[in-house]
């Protein structure tokens, strides 16, 4: 089959340079930055903070301050879409066929008892969006990341059209979090340069995502083309990047694998480059490895200069910054550079203004806490059509903890509930787990820490449990827990190809706790770093890939109800069309339930389950998501009633020859989603 | 023994159950006090605290013993063990003397 | 008084020592985790490539052998001081249980191991190695061709245990005394590697280690987990229920003293010397002494040990070069032009 080829037709940015990616490309182009004093809420200790902060912004903004700088995320996020639909003349597609809009967006905003997937509808509903809509919680790569996300949405089919990007804006609580760790600059964030230190900044951005023939049919002429992208987990620290800089190259070459392109093809690396020690070294070790000796030949500049370091909105608006460069042939500088520090690229275009630079391909790489990498590979001109088999993608084995019990899924009552109500609820996913604890122990039982401990030192006794919250614990056993039933290990020859890709738009309710309770007693410029650190929906995951040395892809997704199964097919469509990765846990955690599962999905393996097919559509479009997957699967839907409401108790009904084939589907968060289970046999 | 020295080491001993349990305290592990020995290197090898745990109690030092470590040249010599950091308290001004 | 030889590269820039004291085993098999698991007072927490500093104990929490256990994939590395590797397999041996599948290999015969410590180590590995190896973290190893190194390091400076296959160790070594050169690179002999040791208070299997002491009274808590069920447990959470009676005190002399000495204070008998040496470094006379609790605190200067002068006091006895050499700002090659701290305040 063919490969589905991606083009960019539009996009759309908003930053400290103000509205519009013009505004962006023009403040580069004069050589200033965006830097301005941080006015919009105190900043206790900091003598003079400077951030890349946006513009006033018209309208009210609620009185109360988590809801303010949430709001203020999404206002930008909708502009910068706007735009970029806008470039991509695309008013009329949504008008007519909303519903195959998708969006996919990076972001770090968040009040602590929601999920992260209410900001994303949000924005999906101001946009009138109502096709697949997920949020990346991976702060600092997420954007990158969503680009990625939004390609595979555009190959699995669920979508033709794909708006991926990011948005976040500062807030009291990121800024003290990063004077706490160290991190911010003195002066000017100087990427590669004196002195050390990043500059915070804040905006979104977007780029319209659509396939080659829909460019064409549409006579618009693609800005640029999505190549491949990449994505890895350092599995190192939670803060700290691993300074052998193997994490990012990981990203790179996987980007580049899927992308068809050797390292002598790239001509321009627009690097994470924060200005923090321990980022850029690592970087830069990172590319040389990746890129080899053609790391230091290229260009390799870092745009945290001109924007600072916009967390979920950083990678986007990079891309956006070198997309613009590239209309005018040229490359942005990395600003404040004065002398290399020592480890730095070979040319760091220190330089003022943007360079004269036709590259042919570029590289955006960037980086996060909690260890996940993300690149994204970039042409100008168009690939030519290969040729690409979808590979078998089986599921191994599964891992489910439930009242921080493991749960023995065979006892699992397969009775479940039809999902033509748009509502479904996890309580159906607790009632049919909670009968086979109560089935196997007699009781269910509630949150325990002891009883916790006790399963994750049986599911993986080499996982050290000091530092993980609950959800990092409750995700790390049922992983653990998922690789046992499959008799996998992740052996030194398999762990560059293991990854773990979770669905959580949640912060754990205990670092939650942590973190208020810190800034409660110490005041919030001295908060708990480590509270700090956890406070992401991805840190449960970068703490369960660094206990299981899982360092290849993955990713956190946000979709509210039902993102176990969203997690899934993202991985199954990843699996399945990349070369990357042989192993993929996904699955879930919701540390308010002492809840987790997991599956271990393995390409072209052997299990006697199957992932035939996978679908995800708009909020409430069940019916959508179940034809895709029943498509890719070549079965009859009518095979396949019930629906389950989890993974958990299709794959059960399958393996225990309940059922030759089963459903899972969900309509609920912002995305719906459907996973079709059939007997490894039976597959035609 | 006489006072004076009798003095020094209830001094110490305090000041030693005073900062192993602020350690505790501020990184979360699940130790006794009394489980940390007072020589043992606090960080890269020993008790192996990071980067993180460093902030955290370079902050609780400050506020808690009046100890003000503004920079790397104060803060890396007296943060080597517990024993180093009731040296560091005992020589702020103020700081009493060792039992001469 | 300027340092020489040996003890000048460990403290300056770079030196050499031979690890033939090292035990090294190699514990592999479908039971390879349980049986270390079994033996070892810490939980195994470490993924591949990642080394633990601990010590093996008698069920009387008696400290056996000081170890570096490493996790090599699903096999383990033990790096120990102590026993002999044939006595070490032994007492390893020992303790397999019924069914258990397990190798235990001796890998001293086809093995050789040396270090290179200091403040400048890394630049002379980054050298030979490639800066790759800068990326390596402190309790981490990384396989090579023909090499396997190890970070770690028992002097308080920067320190990369090689392991080496026999046949390869000559062409290595010579490449590292070549390269070494430029880092004014010396031997340092086990005798001085021990007083590195002492100075740095690192715990020293042959001096420390016959005291007959458990890791309470010997301050290497930090090595073990009361939480562990592991063979020698139940004797360690008894004696930390009861507290230390002694514990094992740094401290120092103008004149000379020894292992076995009485420490007094006054008329009253309140410990023995353990381990002493001459550091050129303090000028003085260094050692560690076992001092009851209520004593043993740094800051004293009116004990006695055999009847002289004895001097309390915190460790370790300098501030190492490699606490503030930089490996992202500093190098060798410039350090005329570096000011650092003394090694020693006032000398």
């Amino acid at each position: 089959m063919l490969r589905v080829e991606v083009a960019v037709t539009g996009l759309g940015a908003v930053s400290g340079y103000g509205e519009g990616a013009g505004a962006l490309w023009r403040g580069i182009a004069e050589g200033r930055d965006a830097f301005g004093p941080i006015e919009r809420f105190p900043c206790g200790p900091l003598a003079s903070p400077l951030g890349g902060v946006l513009p006033p912004w018209p309208g009210e903004l609620p009185g109360d301050d988590e809801l303010r700088w949430r709001d203020l995320c999404v206002r930008v996020a909708v502009s910068a879409a706007r735009e970029a639909l806008a470039s991509a003349r695309l008013g009329e597609v949504l008008a007519t066929a909303p519903e195959r809009v998708a969006l996919v967006v990076g972001t770090s905003v968040q009040q602590d008892q929601l999920g992260l997937n209410d900001q994303v509808a949000w924005m999906a509903r101001a946009l009138g969006v109502r096709g697949p809509c997920a949020g990346v919680g991976t702060a600092c790569s997420a954007s990158t990341g969503a680009v990625g996300l939004g390609r595979d949405l555009l190959e699995a089919g669920s979508a033709d059209v794909v708006l991926a990007g990011g948005a976040d804006t500062m807030t009291p609580e990121l800024v003290a979090g990063f004077h706490a760790l160290g991190l911010l600059s003195r002066g000017r964030c100087a990427p590669f340069s004196e002195e050390l230190g990043t500059t915070l900044g804040e905006g979104a951005g977007f780029v319209v995502l659509e396939s080659a023939e829909r460019a064409i049919a549409r006579s618009v002429e693609p800005i640029a083309w999505l190549r491949g992208y990449g994505l890895s987990g350092d599995a190192h620290h939670e803060t700290s990047p691993d300074p052998s800089g193997a994490g990012v190259a990981r990203a790179i070459r996987a980007a580049l694998g899927d992308a068809g392109l050797a390292p002598e093809q790239v001509g321009y690396v627009n690097a994470h480059g924060t200005g923090t020690g321990a980022n850029d070294a690592a970087e830069w070790r990172g590319l040389q490895g990746a890129l080899g000796a053609r790391a230091e030949q290229i260009p390799v500049s870092s745009t945290k200069g001109h924007l600072g370091h916009a967390q979920g909105a950083a990678g986007i608006l990079e891309l956006i910054a070198t997309l613009m460069g590239r209309r005018e042939g040229k490359v942005p500088p990395t600003l404040h550079f004065t002398r290399p520090r020592r480890g730095a690229p070979a040319d760091p275009v220190g330089e003022s203004l943007p360079r004269a630079c036709a590259w042919e391909a570029a590289v955006c790489t960037n980086s996060a806490m909690a260890g996940s990498n993300a690149a994204v590979v970039v042409s100008r001109s168009a690939p030519a059509r290969a040729v690409r088999t979808p590979l078998l993608v089986t599921v191994a084995g599964m891992g489910v903890v439930v009242g921080a019990r493991a749960a023995d899924t065979r006892a699992t009552d397969t009775r479940a509930t039809d999902t033509r109500a748009t509502d479904t609820r996890a309580t159906d996913m607790r009632a049919v787990d909670s009968r086979a604890a109560a089935t196997r122990d007699g009781r269910a039982s509630a949150t325990d820490p002891d009883a916790l401990s006790t399963l994750l030192a049986k599911a993986a006794p080499t996982a050290d449990p000091r530092g993980m919250d609950p959800s990092a614990q409750l995700l790390t056993a049922a992983a653990a827990l998922a690789l046992r039933d499959g008799a996998l290990k992740i052996t030194t020859d398999r762990r560059d190809r293991a990854g773990l890709l979770l669905g959580n738009g949640h912060l754990s309710p205990a670092t939650v706790r942590a973190f208020r309770a810190s800034i409660a007693e110490r005041g919030l410029w001295r908060l708990a770093t480590s509270s700090f650190a956890r406070r992401m929906p991805s840190a449960p995951a970068g703490a369960c890939a660094a206990a299981l040395d899982l360092r290849g892809p993955g990713t956190t997704i946000a979709t509210g109800e039902g993102e176990s199964l969203c997690a899934v097919a993202f991985a199954a469509q990843l699996l399945s069309s990349r070369a990357t990765g042989d192993l993929l846990l996904a699955g879930g955690v919701r540390e308010s339930e002492s809840a987790a599962e997991v599956l271990a999905l393995v390409a072209g393996g052997d299990g006697p389950v199957t992932l035939a097919g996978w679908g995800l559509a708009g909020p409430g479009q069940h019916a959508a998501a179940l034809q895709q997957a029943v498509a890719r699967a070549g079965l009859h839907p009518s095979g396949l009633r019930p629906h389950f409401p989890t993974f958990i108790a299709a794959v059960e009904a399958v393996r225990s020859g309940q059922a030759t084939a089963a459903a899972a589907v969900t309509a609920g968060g912002c995305a719906s989603c459907a996973l079709v289970f059939c007997r490894t046999t039976e597959e035609p | 023994m006489d006072a004076a020295l009798k003095a020094h080491l209830d001094r110490r001993q305090a000041l030693l159950d005073q900062v192993r349990a602020l350690i505790v305290k501020q990184t979360g592990r699940r130790l006794a006090p009394a489980d940390i020995d007072p020589d043992a290197p606090l960080f890269v090898s020993g008790l192996g605290l990071d980067s993180v745990d460093t902030v955290e109690l370079i902050i609780a030092l400050e506020s808690e013993l009046g100890l003000p470590l503004p920079s790397d040249t104060e803060a890396v010599p007296a943060l080597r063990t517990v024993n180093t950091i009731v040296d560091a308290v005992l020589a702020r001004p103020g700081g009493t003397d060792r039992a001469a | 008084m300027p340092l020489e030889g040996g003890m000048a590269a460990l403290r300056q820039s770079v030196a050499l020592s031979e690890l033939d004291h090292v035990s090294r085993v190699r514990v592999a098999g479908p039971a390879a985790f349980d049986l270390v698991n079994r033996v070892t007072p810490l939980e195994l927490y470490a993924r591949d490539g990642q080394m633990l500093h601990t010590v093996l104990l008698e069920p009387s929490a008696q400290v056996l052998a000081d170890a570096y256990v490493c996790r090599d994939d699903e096999a383990y590395l033990l790096l120990s001081e102590g026993p002999a590797a044939p006595a070490l397999l032994d007492w390893l041996r020992s303790h397999v249980q019924a069914g258990e599948q397990v190798t235990l290999e001796d890998l001293g015969p086809s093995h050789e191991m040396f270090s290179l410590s200091g403040p400048y180590a890394w630049e002379l590995m980054a050298t030979w190695l490639g800066t790759g190896i800068l990326g390596l973290p402190y309790m981490g190893f990384a396989r090579g061709d023909g090499w396997t190194c190890f970070r770690a390091g028992k002097a308080g400076e920067y320190g990369y245990d090689l392991l080496v296959p026999r046949e390869r160790a000559p062409a290595l070594r010579a490449k590292v005394r070549e390269l070494g050169r430029e880092f004014g690179l010396a031997d340092l002999d086990l005798p001085s590697l021990e007083q590195a040791m002492l100075e740095s208070f690192a715990f020293n299997i042959r001096r420390e280690g016959r005291a007959g002491a458990t890791p309470l009274e010997l301050q290497l808590q930090w090595r073990i987990s009361y939480q562990k069920d592991s063979l020698a447990a139940a004797a360690l959470r008894e004696r930390r229920t009861q507290g230390p009676r002694e514990r094992l005190t740094f401290v120092r002399s103008p004149e000379r003293f020894a292992a076995g000495d009485a420490v007094t204070s006054g008329e009253e008998r309140i410990g023995t010397a353990v381990n002493a040496g001459w550091s050129e470094l303090l000028g003085a006379w260094l050692g560690t002494a076992m001092i009851g609790v209520a004593f043993a605190h740094p800051g004293v200067d009116r004990y006695q040990v055999g009847g002289r002068p004895l001097q309390t006091i915190t460790p370790p006895a300098l501030l190492n070069r490699s606490l503030v050499v930089n490996p992202q700002r500093h190098s060798y090659r410039t350090r005329d032009k570096d000011t650092f701290p003394p090694l020693v305040p006032g000398r």
